[in-house]
């Protein structure tokens, strides 16, 4: 990570609704999080918890999905996005925020070869004409390590695997060299010994050009090989922040120990314990904490008042960040009361 | 580094698939013979079309007499006598200049060598753009002070007879005449509803004008129909389709009322109302109006194409480059849309022919014009029947080679379709 830690992206008590028939999709109610420069925050999540909306509202891509940017703000380097007109924020994406989406196999235009895919972007914000943009098209494949560059340039996406497809989605991305790139679930859709190569290039790619990465996943095995900082978000809101070190070894909030409990593990025999009902309805959000319904820890308290973002105590400082910027944050009222409470403990001791 | 990844990724790339989305449709069109037959007769078809005057007209290619040479046919194709319609300008201007566009397309396509592909396309649409302008410049009358050459007053001069005239005062004459001496719009009072012969291949109308002249300049004004009334519509129903199903909303429900208003007309009265409310038609208002009463069906099928295809990610990744909305619907969206209308394109000029054939006949067309319809109206108001079954076939023929086409066309574009 670079040493300069101050903020690039700030999203502040950001709420994004939309509305359908049915009645008002509150999607994020309340986000704060703040990327720093050069670093990766991984947002973590489940399916439906309004991570994805997030990123898409810091693009301003939801109006066009009749989503609402209802209040907070985002500050992107210094500029806040969220007042900024349609034709204001063209010029930003793709220039200083570049996103990667999910399915390679869609998010390549099948009209277009690769070529012509990268060079649309680098004609447009850089001004190249066609020979200096087919040189940098080549140049960026090159970056993104995709073998033979110069006859892949030429090719439809049809022609290409799933990885080189995804490989040409961040070469597009990396065109003009953006502060912030969002890579929303970049790995799912593909195979496993691809999706190692595609992280490992990520993380090449973040420290050989020095930008900002927001990881939007809900695997924490990439989480783990990837981030420095960590998102929880659960229905909505942010429920816990940390390093990524603090948070495997100390989550403070039982959705996040749910998480972990989840996972299979390779020492030891322990049956999975996954959390137990379903991500609550967008339309009707329970009241209090909105993890209640399902949390084996609830209290009275949880069910009626909503709990603040308290600050944790830090068991694993992340190696050469300065303590002031290495903060764990939890939205839990029972950890708050029990600080000390070690919620990755097998069940029996838990209910001891 | 290169091997290792190439190995390692596990789906590796198809390399017999080497080929574009429309090298693909080619190739799947290629196996349906008889919609290949239908495109070389459409070749065919557009080649009498350009051809027609060296095929039929009454001025010489080459003239010789006296030590004089001439070349009657090249300054007679920009005749305002001979040739009157603006279509046949349209044709004459292509066939002088069709070398010279060919030339320029071999040229620009050896010195582009393997670049994108789009660089073609790039090429033939300034070709297409620069002969309509020329057209459009030769259409006008006037230009401030500038009087258009073309309009001046010239006369004709009749080279048969002055060939014969000569040859009888004892001078040598040598000339090349196009293969059939008719020009179309020169009518002979006196042989009138003459019966198909050697001399006239299909008789004669009730003007004495050659009907096999006719027959093939009516090949220029069918195609140009089809194309230009298709076009419009095409033009009109992609744009309005293509807001309709992109932003939704308000704009979705104006042009979606719209669209259901204009179906609620039946169609052919509609055209026929408003043929009959110009005084003065020329064929270029007929292409209007058919194009403007039938956009509904394109419109329709676009606005549906988007409804899908704006929600894909390729979409939602091109907006988020920062590209225009214009060029995210119009660049990036359009081509993946677009398969569908192409097929009822071609239906659509097949259905445009028989429109104005329809109108022709019925006595509302351009009466100017060499139309097929309207010699078919005069087979059937003069009840001889070569003037019935010469055009009548002809209409059918091209209609049903528009029809195969379409159907070849729907099967390669849409592959699941075939079982």
């Amino acid at each position: 990570m670079s040493a300069d830690l101050s903020p690039l992206l700030t999203l502040d008590n950001l709420h994004v609704q939309f509305r359908t028939d049915a009645g008002t999709v509150r999607a994020v109610d309340g986000v704060s999080y703040t990327v720093r420069r050069g670093e990766t925050l991984a947002i973590v999540g489940e399916s439906g918890c309004g991570k994805s909306v997030t990123s898409m509202a810091i693009l301003r891509l939801i109006e066009s999905q009749r989503g609402e940017i209802t209040a907070g703000s985002i500050v992107f380097d210094g500029q806040e996005l969220t007042t900024k007109t349609q034709e204001e924020m063209r010029k930003i994406r793709g220039n200083d925020i570049a996103m990667i989406f999910q399915e390679p196999m869609t998010s390549l235009n099948p009209v277009f070869t690769v070529g012509q895919q990268i060079t649309e972007s680098l004609s447009l914000h850089r001004g190249l004409d066609d020979d200096e943009a087919r040189a940098e098209a080549i140049r960026l494949l090159e970056l993104v390590r995709m073998p033979a560059a110069a006859q892949r340039v030429d090719e439809f996406p049809h022609q290409l695997s799933g990885g080189m497809r995804q490989r040409v989605m961040i070469a597009m991305a990396l065109a003009c060299s953006p502060k912030l790139l969002i890579a929303d679930e970049p790995t799912t859709a593909l195979d496993v010994t691809v999706q190692a190569q595609i992280l490992e290039l990520l993380a090449q790619l973040q420290s050989e050009l020095g930008m900002s990465v927001l990881l939007i996943t809900h695997d924490l095995g990439v989480v783990a090989r990837v981030a420095h900082r960590v998102a929880v978000m659960y229905a909505g809101r942010v429920v816990e922040q940390a390093n990524v070190y603090e948070l495997f070894e100390n989550p403070k909030h039982p959705y996040t120990a749910g998480l972990f409990h989840s996972l299979p593990h390779t020492v030891g025999k322990q049956r999975l314990r996954p959390i137990e009902g379903n991500v609550p309805d967008a339309l009707n959000f329970p009241s209090g904490c909105r993890f209640h319904p399902r949390c084996a820890l609830r209290i009275e308290k949880c069910r009626t008042q909503q709990p603040p973002e308290a600050l944790f105590e830090l068991r694993s400082p992340a190696p050469g960040t300065p303590r002031s910027a290495d903060t764990h944050t939890a939205a839990c009222w029972v950890t708050q009361e029990q600080p000390e409470r070690d919620l990755l403990a097998a069940p029996e001791e838990r209910n001891a | 580094m290169t091997a290792a990844l190439n190995s390692s990724e596990p789906d590796a790339p198809d390399q017999t698939l080497r080929a574009s989305y429309l090298a693909q449709v080619w190739q799947r069109f290629r196996k349906n013979r008889i919609a290949v037959l239908g495109v070389w007769c459409i070749g065919v078809l557009v080649a009498l079309a350009i051809l027609a005057p060296v095929l039929s007209g009454n001025q010489p290619l080459y003239f010789r007499a006296q030590g004089n040479t001439q070349f009657p046919f090249f300054s007679g194709l920009f005749n305002r006598l001979l040739f009157e319609s603006g279509v046949d300008l349209f044709f004459n201007l292509l066939l002088v200049l069709l070398p010279l566009y060919a030339l320029v397309y071999w040229v620009i396509r050896r010195q582009s060598g393997v670049h994108f592909h789009g660089r073609y396309w790039r090429v033939l649409g300034a070709l297409v753009g620069f002969h309509c302008a020329l057209f459009l410049t030769a259409s006008v009358e006037q230009l401030g002070s500038i009087q258009n050459p073309l309009y001046f007053t010239e006369t004709v001069t009749d080279y048969h007879a002055l060939q014969a005239q000569l040859e009888a005062q004892g001078h040598d004459v040598d000339s090349v005449f196009p293969m059939r001496p008719y020009s179309y719009r020169q009518t002979a009072p006196l042989r009138g509803l003459e019966a198909p012969s050697g001399d006239h291949w299909f008789g004669t109308d009730s003007e004495g004008r050659d009907v096999f002249a006719r027959m093939l300049f009516g090949t220029r004004i069918s195609l140009t129909i089809g194309v230009i009334a298709v076009g419009i519509y095409v033009g009109i129903g992609v744009v309005l389709g293509a807001l309709a199903g992109y932003f939704g909303g308000a704009v979705d429900m104006w042009i979606s009322r719209m669209i259901e208003v204009m179906i609620c007309f039946p169609s052919f009265f509609l055209i026929l109302t408003l043929a009959a409310l110009i005084e003065q038609r020329s064929i270029f208002h007929v292409m209007i109006i058919i194009g403007v009463t039938s956009w509904t069906g394109v419109a329709r099928l676009i606005r549906a194409e988007f409804l899908k295809h704006k929600s894909l990610e390729y979409a939602q990744a091109a907006i988020a480059l920062g590209l225009t909305q214009t060029r995210v619907i119009f660049v990036h969206i359009l081509p993946n849309a677009i398969a569908p209308v192409l097929v009822s394109a071609t239906f659509g000029i097949a259905s445009a022919i028989l429109t104005e054939s329809a109108l022709a006949f019925l006595g509302i067309g351009d009466l100017t014009v060499a139309s097929w319809g309207e010699t078919l109206n005069t087979g059937r108001t003069q009840e001889k029947l070569w003037l019935i079954l010469v055009p009548g076939f002809a209409i059918f023929f091209v209609v049903s080679i528009f029809n195969l086409v379409g159907e070849g066309l729907r099967d390669a574009l849409d592959p699941k379709l075939k079982t």
